[in-house]
């Protein structure tokens, strides 16, 4: 067992190498460079390339890839932002705890609604409610996120006035953030959920259960349930780890001071320390998330066996 | 479809249930102002990368620096430079020295006073350290910078320079408090101290900016009947990056103030009663321009004959919606050297000198309708960036263009993209705009100078340049502007650009703010504003 | 119906297995009517309308929909219905291609990462975890720009945000096969790799494949309306859906229709592809989501993961909805 983590954490960090690589020569491959950016309509050729020179852009790229990654391992220096020049770790900090709100508690209510509208479906599998609970799921694995956002904002914002039209700061202004959010993995929960209750129910330790005469009530939510959790555990975590980066269009539609709006802009601005910093919070982030899922199933899943692994 | 009934009801229940447990009731309309004067609203796309006015410039950081920051001369929405923070100035003889008398009793937001050291200071600084200021090359001419006496400043150049007004009147040219600098550290992009009429109250990263009334302000510019303190307390720039957002907020009255550009909408808001529209024209020039440099477009007869093609109602009319007014000569209307008449040097819209023109050139019409010389068909890029309205102009141009003959493929970058493809002369046409406060914009952007720099399109004619190297050493202003409009009527007949249009917005300001004025470069005049209810 | 994992099947036994799979499982009937219906839909519209797509009608700016103009039309006077329909081409396309792409790569390195295993597999998968932990946008935005925006480059930007998820199945699909008692036994007697592979391996992940690949389809349509909401699309004129909806969406109080119309299309779309996905997994695959489909007593040491790979097939579909909305 601690052999396996110690595996999975050693693969984590080559994963992080190739990742902090990948972003490194992207953004340096892109066209247009931080000075450009920067100066905008007006430089003249000596501007740019005296802020270039001072941003360090003519050195050879593996030079500055070694150089960015000495300082943020040995220091834990992530940099400053070329535009801002404020600490990119700063940056990150400021908008860390709304994202980390977000994205929980978008995959919190994906998990409770998830689970129970599966497990309605199922217990009515075959019937109407369980139609109409499929259908929904496929509706809402298709609906474009952005488009429905919008939906969101004109129906319960302006049409009815219920909830604010954008912005942060109050429980009512994660309403529908959150919602738009979690639409997209309820539905697979729910569809997960359904499939592996419907499964497990035909087991034969479920039948002697109900054999034995223990109310069915009981065997469903004992029995059942816990025993059908695990593949939308997997998903939820997967969930759970890109909304933390991976939340743009929703940040940019209602305005929610988030980490992917903050790195896609980056990137359009040709930030490198910035993007940097955001990848090298979020990708150790993600696969954390995955890590401890499945750590968690393997505790939990008897037929996962870490020896085996 | 079953799924298209059940879903509303689904996410009606759910959003109910989050909304009840949260246990908060969302007040959606309520005002976003307390007592003591209130609050103006207004949303911002971009959030500014700094508040050094010397530090990179967005268009977040381009709203809120006039507030923050006077400069020593400003200019007024007719062009004129009125005083500001500089009393008078005087031009020396050689038009080498620019002397400016400093107003007394001006102090910072820090209680520090305002005196020639400031001034001398702000911009010794903006020397040494403001390369990434949009200005950094104007400010680089500045010879030196010495303190006379304790209210008298003087600007020295090695040659003479029209352009200081103009320079110092811009944004980024405010006076920092020396004391506030010094004491900010790396940090006065985010504790700017000026001397304007708001300071900075709170910044929340990725939220928004509250700025704070200047209670002691009284050194107004004089476009405003209120030179004193402004008349609310609070001026809140909150950021919305997704304009269907911004439209939604102004509809909810989270916003009080918003530049729409669509006229369908327009009408709409025209009718509701919560709101005053003014349609009001931008300082800038959306124009066409040819990479000179790049066969056949090095050509001035093709050059000439696609600008024929171009039909600039057709443009308003379509791609606008009529939200601009068809420009013909490259400065535009608030500048010195505009004439209107000078159209008639260019290209107004012609399909059959269009043709002629490139028949002279030697291409002729092959059996598809296409343009050809030499068995190379006549085709080209249309490069621009993703700003709307650009994707529906270049459409429309598109179809202009076919209608002649000519394949246009429509290449949209973001900015940065589309600044290096142009540097590096890897376009055939570009869309582009530009908003500058001085007719030196000519040079700027058309100057042999520059090219590869600012002069994207690689256009070089030397009469243009002599001319354009003498209006920047003129200061008398009607020589001046007979200089420019000489140079704009060779640059006309060299066709390098095709002025389009000049854009118009539609300034839609919730009723209970009174008062509210456009100033030069479109910037939002708050001296007079007062809050209804207040 | 099922694929025996081992062997082939004849072709009448085949015909007989999907006419029982249309008959039993309802999303395979819904999924493929409704594509039917998308497509023919598109299809005939294309067809019989005077309208050309790109064709500006002076005065016909933002009108509702109407006889004349069943879907309205946009505010450059141009016939929605017209353009709702030739993007069904273009979604067509990029659905198409996008996934060959995302398929053909995930085939190659999967299975060179399952067949071979060792080093070859670890460096591989190790670059897979990255990728997919890469923000999506930088992908797009590095290939848009770098490239050039445009609808192809557009496909390969979500061809290759896909390839990952292709890997994992492939390579776990692989190590299994690789792993069973047959295909041992076909390499102590000597067989070629390429033999092995061709004729042991490839059969008995096709089935798998089809199904991801169809679910896949449905992401990479969002995804890629997701990369038109920041510009990096389809280029103009050209009627791609997402960049359609894109265009609508700041006149949803004065024109509606520029955005319901296309959404509804990517949304039927997607529902249809997700449906048939479900139809064919019931008929090729009942055994997909089953852990006893994966070895036990594994012959080479399996990699951490494995048993995961099964769920995350249906994990992914959410997944890169997620992705998508990172790019978008």
């Amino acid at each position: 067992m601690g052999f396996y983590i110690a595996r999975r954490l050693a693969g984590i960090v080559l994963t992080m190498l190739a990742v902090s690589f990948l972003v490194y020569t992207g953004l340096t491959l892109a066209p247009g460079d931080t000075a450009e950016a920067l100066l905008g309509e007006h430089a003249s050729a000596e501007q740019v390339a005296a802020l270039r020179s001072r941003l360090n852009l003519d050195a050879p790229l593996p030079e500055r890839y070694a150089d960015y990654m000495a300082a943020a391992v040995s220091r834990g220096d992530l940099g400053r932002s070329l535009l801002s020049d404020r600490p990119v770790a700063e940056v990150i900090r400021e908008r860390l705890p709304a994202t980390l709100l977000l994205a929980g508690l978008s995959v919190l209510l994906a998990a409770g609604l998830g689970i129970a509208l599966g497990l309605l479906a199922a217990v009515h599998r075959g019937g109407r409610l369980d139609l109409a609970l499929v259908s929904g799921t496929v509706l809402g694995l298709a609906i474009p996120p952005y488009w429905l956002a919008i939906l969101f904002i004109q129906f319960f914002a302006l049409r009815l006035g219920w909830l604010p039209v954008f912005g942060s700061g109050t429980a009512a202004h994660l309403v529908l953030p959150t919602l738009t959010l979690s639409l997209p993995a309820m539905a697979v929960v729910a569809r997960l959920v359904r499939a592996s209750v419907i499964e497990v129910s035909r087991s034969d330790f479920v039948r002697t259960a109900l054999a034995k005469g223990l109310p069915p009530r009981r065997v469903l939510l004992r029995h059942i349930l816990p025993n059908s959790l695990l593949p939308a555990l997997v998903v939820l975590g997967l969930n759970l780890g890109h909304l933390v980066g991976g939340a743009f269009v929703v940040e940019t539609i209602f305005a929610w001071p988030g980490l992917g709006r903050l790195t896609v802009q980056a990137i359009f601005d040709r930030d490198i320390p910035m993007v940097m910093g955001s990848a090298l919070v979020v990708a150790p982030l993600c696969l954390g998330v995955n890590l401890a899922v499945d750590l968690l199933h393997g505790m939990l899943d008897p037929r996962v066996r870490h020896g085996a692994l | 479809m079953r799924p298209k009934s059940s879903l509303p009801a689904v996410v009606l229940v759910l959003s109910l249930l989050i909304a009840g447990c949260a246990g908060s009731t969302p007040s959606v309309t309520a005002p976003a102002s307390s007592g003591g004067g209130g609050t103006l609203t207004r949303s911002m796309t971009d959030e500014p990368t700094s508040l050094d006015p010397q530090g990179a410039a967005n268009s977040g950081a381009n709203l809120m620096l006039p507030y923050l920051f006077d400069t020593l001369v400003t200019r007024q929405s007719d062009g004129q430079y009125v005083p500001l923070l500089a009393e008078s100035w005087q031009v020396g003889s050689d038009g080498k020295t620019v002397d400016f008398k400093l107003r007394q009793g001006v102090k910072f937001h820090d209680g520090s006073a305002l005196d020639a050291k400031a001034v001398v200071f702000t911009f010794e600084r903006f020397k040494a350290q403001g390369d990434k200021s949009p200005i950094a090359g104007n400010i680089k001419e500045i010879a030196s910078i010495t303190a006379l006496d304790e209210s008298t400043v003087r600007f020295s150049f090695a040659k003479p320079t029209a352009t200081v007004f103009s320079t110092l009147s811009m944004p980024y040219a405010g006076i920092l408090s020396p004391s506030a600098v010094a004491a900010a550290g790396q940090d006065v992009g985010r504790k700017p101290v000026g001397t304007g009429p708001f300071k900075l109250g709170d910044w929340q990263s990725g939220v928004g900016v509250t700025l704070v009334r200047n209670p002691d302000y009284n050194w107004g510019t004089p476009e405003a009947k209120n030179r004193g303190p402004v008349k609310f307390e609070k001026l809140v720039f909150k950021l919305i990056p997704d304009p269907s957002t911004q439209l939604a907020a102004l509809q909810s009255g989270d916003v009080d103030v918003l530049f729409v550009n669509e006229p369908s909408q327009l009408t709409t808001l025209e009718k509701d009663n919560n709101f005053a529209v003014q349609r009001v024209n931008l300082d800038s020039l959306i124009y066409l321009g040819f990479n000179c440099a790049k066969p056949p477009f090095d050509d001035v007869k093709v050059r000439q004959a696609l600008s024929f093609a171009v039909n600039k109602d057709q443009i308003v009319q379509t791609a606008l919606a009529g939200m601009g007014a068809v420009a013909s000569t490259p400065l535009t209307p608030s500048l010195l050297g505009y004439n209107a008449d000078l159209g008639s040097y260019g290209q107004g819209f012609d399909p059959a000198k269009a043709k002629s023109l490139l028949t002279q050139a030697g291409f002729n019409q092959g059996a598809d309708g296409v343009w050809q010389r030499g068995g190379q068909k006549l085709t080209a890029r249309l490069l621009t960036s993703t700003r709307a309205p650009n994707d529906a102009i270049a459409t429309v141009l598109q179809s202009q263009f076919k209608t002649l003959g000519v394949p246009v493929e429509i290449q949209q970058l973001d900015s940065a993209a589309v600044m290096k493809s142009t540097t590096e002369g890897a376009f055939d046409i570009l869309l582009w705009r530009y908003e500058w406060n001085d007719p030196d914009a000519l040079n700027i952007y058309l100057g042999g100078s520059r090219i590869r720099q600012t002069n994207r399109v690689f256009y070089s004619n030397k009469a243009v340049d002599d001319l354009l190297r003498k209006g920047l050493s003129e200061f008398d202003s009607a020589k001046r502007a007979g200089i420019y409009q000489e140079a704009q009527k060779l640059i006309l007949a060299d066709a390098p650009w095709q002025p389009l249009y000049l854009p118009v917005e539609g300034l839609v300001v919730g009723k209970r703010v009174q008062g509210l004025k456009i100033g030069a470069l479109g910037r939002m005049l708050v001296n007079d504003v007062t809050l209804a209810g207040q | 119906m099922k694929l025996a994992r081992q062997g082939r099947l004849g072709q009448a036994e085949i015909l007989a297995g999907w006419r029982q799979a249309w008959r039993q499982s309802r999303s395979l009937r819904w999924g493929l009517s409704l594509l039917a219906l998308v497509l023919s839909f598109c299809l005939a519209a294309a067809l019989l309308t005077p309208y050309a797509p790109d064709q500006l009608l002076p005065g016909s700016r933002l009108l509702p929909p109407s006889g004349e103009h069943p879907f309205g039309t946009d505010t450059l006077g141009r016939d929605l219905l017209s353009r709702v329909a030739f993007g069904g081409g273009l979604a067509l396309q990029m659905a198409a291609l996008g996934i060959g792409l995302s398929l053909a790569a995930g085939l190659a390195l999967g299975s060179l990462a399952g067949y071979y295993g060792g080093w070859v597999d670890q460096l591989l998968s190790r670059l897979m975890d990255g990728w997919l932990a890469l923000p999506a946008a930088l992908v797009a935005v590095v290939i848009v720009a770098r490239l050039g925006a445009s609808l192809d480059h557009l496909i390969l930007a979500l061809g290759l945000m896909g390839v990952p998820t292709f890997y994992r199945m492939v390579r776990s699909n692989t190590l299994s096969v690789r792993c069973s008692a047959y295909v041992e036994a076909a390499v102590t007697l000597g067989a070629r790799d390429s033999r092995v592979m061709w004729r042991h391996v490839f059969p008995n992940i096709l089935s798998p494949l089809v199904v991801l690949a169809t679910t896949h389809a449905g992401i990479a349509l969002l995804t890629g309306s997701s990369l038109s909401f920041i510009g990096l699309g389809a280029q103009p004129p050209l009627p791609e859906w997402g960049s359609l909806m894109a265009a609508g969406r700041n006149y949803l109080d004065t024109g509606w229709w520029l955005s319901f119309f296309p959404g509804l299309a990517v949304t039927l779309t997607v529902i249809g592809l997700n449906l048939l996905g479900d139809g064919l997994r019931d008929a090729l695959d009942p055994g997909l989501c089953r852990e006893e489909a994966l070895p036990q007593g594994a012959c080479s040491e399996p990699q951490a993961g494995d048993w995961r790979a099964s769920t995350r097939t249906e994990a992914e579909r959410s997944l890169p909805l997620v992705r998508g909305e990172g790019t978008g």
